[in-house]
């Protein structure tokens, strides 16, 4: 999982419970505010009725009708109440010809509950029970609070929309400060992926303090290898170069007029120098090639073909083959290019060297780079198609060659990890294919 | 013919120039970069052998810096490395041919007598024109009727650059250039001698002189 999804994930969790949280808890105590304020206000209109309760010697009783609100004279006011003895029950005149359901409760003992009164108003009522003048008394205090109620719902809308909004906003700047944050890490990631095609040798972008020392050391790593490599390939070009003028000089000793009378010596000594340059040539081109080890560069596959066949036919000129190439628009090779040009090189010297006149070489790229080198000459039986990359191999020992060629381009299709395929070519003679995998 | 031979390696630039003048070839010898490009530019060579790891100036830069002055002496170039890299970009910069060490003399005389005859217009194999055949490994020359006549180093040398440039005046300090290196004596009455001794062997009809012009061969 990325980073950035990680964090972003994280943020938007922790965000969306607190602003969930504060919801619940500012919803929680604007119902419990109400609910207190409501219930004292009952229970000091509960009280004053009490006071206005006159109680006859009889048992009867009368409400002293100058101490009551005039709330309770207006018709459905939405403010109502009832008051029991044992005997009768009286109710406010604002109830109208409703009724309201009254239970007897025992002195001290309060009830608060909700119900359904006239015009299905939504009523908050408190039961008290009262001991007056030897007698027991239930007071019931209503008031309608569906006006209350919407107001408490409205005002919930309203909370919930701006808490909504304001997560979105949240989530928004968090989203912006996480991306902002990672900026330098995407750069980086570009320049690594650009670091691998082959399109920059260093990383450039500068981190963040925490990331920073390993982009520095991942910068020096790539320049002492680069060096490295450089340095190898120059100490073995130096050696190739060394032990070949002394290979030549030795041919030369080996030509020497007391050495042509004694043909025996002449030619072992002329055999044993073509062998230690072809052990020279190979090993050392081998030890030469990078492979994918390294990043990899991009390459101009058009250019270096047509310079590749441009030389071929002169170096074939008497036999002037005609070369032929065909490549997949916009593909660009990346790995290095001495291996590449190494590779094609002995690809299509070996086919102009067996072609009659044609070669023909294509490149085309789907999950591997494939290059398909195929010429017009005689070809191979199948059993010589399976030994044609061993060492000295040579299927026909009348033509001039050292057999390194395709042995050197089995060790480069190998350290990029990838495959070698012969078979016989519509053209007639030889097709090699070469897959090589695609560095991503 | 005579070439310059651009070779670093003490021992081996010796050796080659002693072989190559067994070929019958004039070979001025030249051991670093600045010495054979200015050598290159001012002699009239006729080929160049050169070596790519020189001190002071790389062969390829040379031979870049030729081609950049039209200069279009043929070269063949020598390498040790043998890279195709190498291979392109000397071929790039106006290379004849390539030979990689290490090589066997015989190969080498044969890739620049391949390069003389094609950079002369004469197609491959022995050098025949006007009825004679010139054997190069032998030195020797085999007439129409049959016979075959050794040639020394010098008639060789001669006869050769004559067959090259069949048809064409010659003047003798212009034999005098090709035939002999840079430090030998260059006494252009020797080459009349040598020119006579040719015509017994070769006929005098096949090289005749152009009075104050110099030499044409088998323009009859």
């Amino acid at each position: 999982m990325s980073l950035k999804r990680r964090l972003s994930l994280g943020l938007t969790f922790t965000l969306s419970l607190l602003i969930l949280l504060q919801w619940a808890l500012i919803t929680l105590v604007i119902e419990r505010v109400t609910e207190t304020q409501l219930l004292e206000r009952l229970e000091s209109e509960s009280e004053g009725l009490l006071a206005s309760v006159e109680i006859n010697p009889d048992g009867s009783f009368e409400l002293n009708s100058l101490r009551i609100s005039s709330l309770y004279q207006r018709p459905f006011s939405g403010h109502y109440f009832v008051v029991c003895t044992e005997q009768s029950c009286r109710q406010s005149r604002s109830l109208w010809d409703e009724s309201l359901n009254i239970e007897p409760i025992p002195s001290g003992k309060r009830v608060q509950a909700s119900l359904i009164g006239p015009n299905d108003e939504r009523l908050f009522t408190l039961h008290r029970g009262y001991y007056k003048q030897g007698h027991n008394l239930t007071i019931m205090v209503a008031q309608n609070i569906s006006a209350l109620d919407e107001d408490i719902f409205q005002f919930q809308m309203l909370y919930s929309l701006v808490s909504a909004i304001g997560l979105v906003l949240l989530l928004f700047i968090q989203w912006l400060i996480v991306g902002k944050a990672l900026q330098p890490l995407q750069r980086i990631q570009k320049q690594l992926s650009g670091l691998r095609r082959g399109e920059t040798a260093k990383i450039d972008a500068k981190g963040p303090a925490e990331i920073q020392p390993m982009i520095e050391e991942l910068n020096r790593l790539l320049n002492t290898m680069t060096r490295k490599t450089q340095r190898s390939r120059a100490a073995l070009g130096n050696l190739a170069h060394a032990l070949k003028t002394r290979l030549t000089l030795l041919n030369q000793t080996a030509e020497r007029e007391a050495i042509k009378n004694l043909p025996d010596i002449q030619s072992s000594l002329n055999q044993v120098s073509r062998d230690m340059g072809q052990i020279i040539e190979r090993e050392l081109k081998r030890a030469r090639l990078l492979g994918s080890a390294m990043p990899g560069q991009k390459v101009e596959l058009e250019q270096e073909i047509a310079e590749l066949s441009k030389t071929l036919q002169l170096l074939y000129r008497d036999k002037s083959p005609v070369i032929d190439w065909e490549i997949e628009p916009d593909l660009l090779f990346i790995g290095d290019r001495e291996d590449l040009l190494e590779m094609l090189g002995n690809l299509l010297e070996n086919a102009c060297k067996w072609c009659r006149k044609r070669v023909n070489i294509s490149v085309y790229q789907n999950d591997y780079c494939h290059f398909v080198v195929e010429d017009d000459g005689k070809g191979c039986d199948e059993s010589e198609l399976s030994q044609l990359p061993q060492r000295g191999y040579r299927a026909d020992e009348s033509v001039p060659g050292s057999g390194l060629g395709l042995a050197i381009v089995s060790d480069i299709v190998d350290s990029y990890s990838g495959e070698m395929l012969f078979s016989r070519s519509s053209m007639g003679g030889l097709k090699i294919e070469v897959r090589l995998p695609l560095i991503v | 013919m005579r070439l310059l031979l651009v070779e670093d390696d003490a021992q081996m630039g010796p050796t080659l120039q002693n072989a190559l003048s067994q070929a019958g070839y004039a070979v001025d010898l030249s051991v670093d970069g600045i010495d054979a490009e200015a050598l290159g530019d001012i002699e009239p060579y006729d080929l160049v052998v050169l070596d790519l790891g020189l001190p002071k100036r790389s062969g390829m830069e040379v031979l870049q810096n030729w081609r950049s002055r039209d200069n279009h002496v043929p070269v063949v170039i020598l390498t040790a490395r043998g890279s195709w890299e190498e291979k392109v970009q000397g071929f790039k910069a106006g290379a004849d041919d390539y030979v990689a060490k290490p090589f066997q003399t015989e190969e080498l005389l044969a890739r620049i007598s391949a390069v003389l005859k094609r950079s002369s217009g004469t197609s491959g194999g022995p050098l025949q024109v006007a009825g004679l055949q010139l054997d190069e490994d032998a030195q020797s020359v085999k007439l129409s009727d049959g016979t075959t006549f050794t040639l020394t180093g010098t008639e060789f040398r001669l006869l050769r650059y004559f067959m090259l440039h069949p048809g064409q005046v010659i003047s003798k300090s212009r034999l005098t250039e090709h035939v002999y290196e840079y430090d030998s004596d260059k006494d252009s009455n020797v080459i009349e001698v040598y020119v006579n001794r040719l015509r017994q062997k070769v006929g005098t009809d096949l090289i005749q002189t152009r009075r104050g012009q110099g030499y044409i061969f088998g323009s009859a």
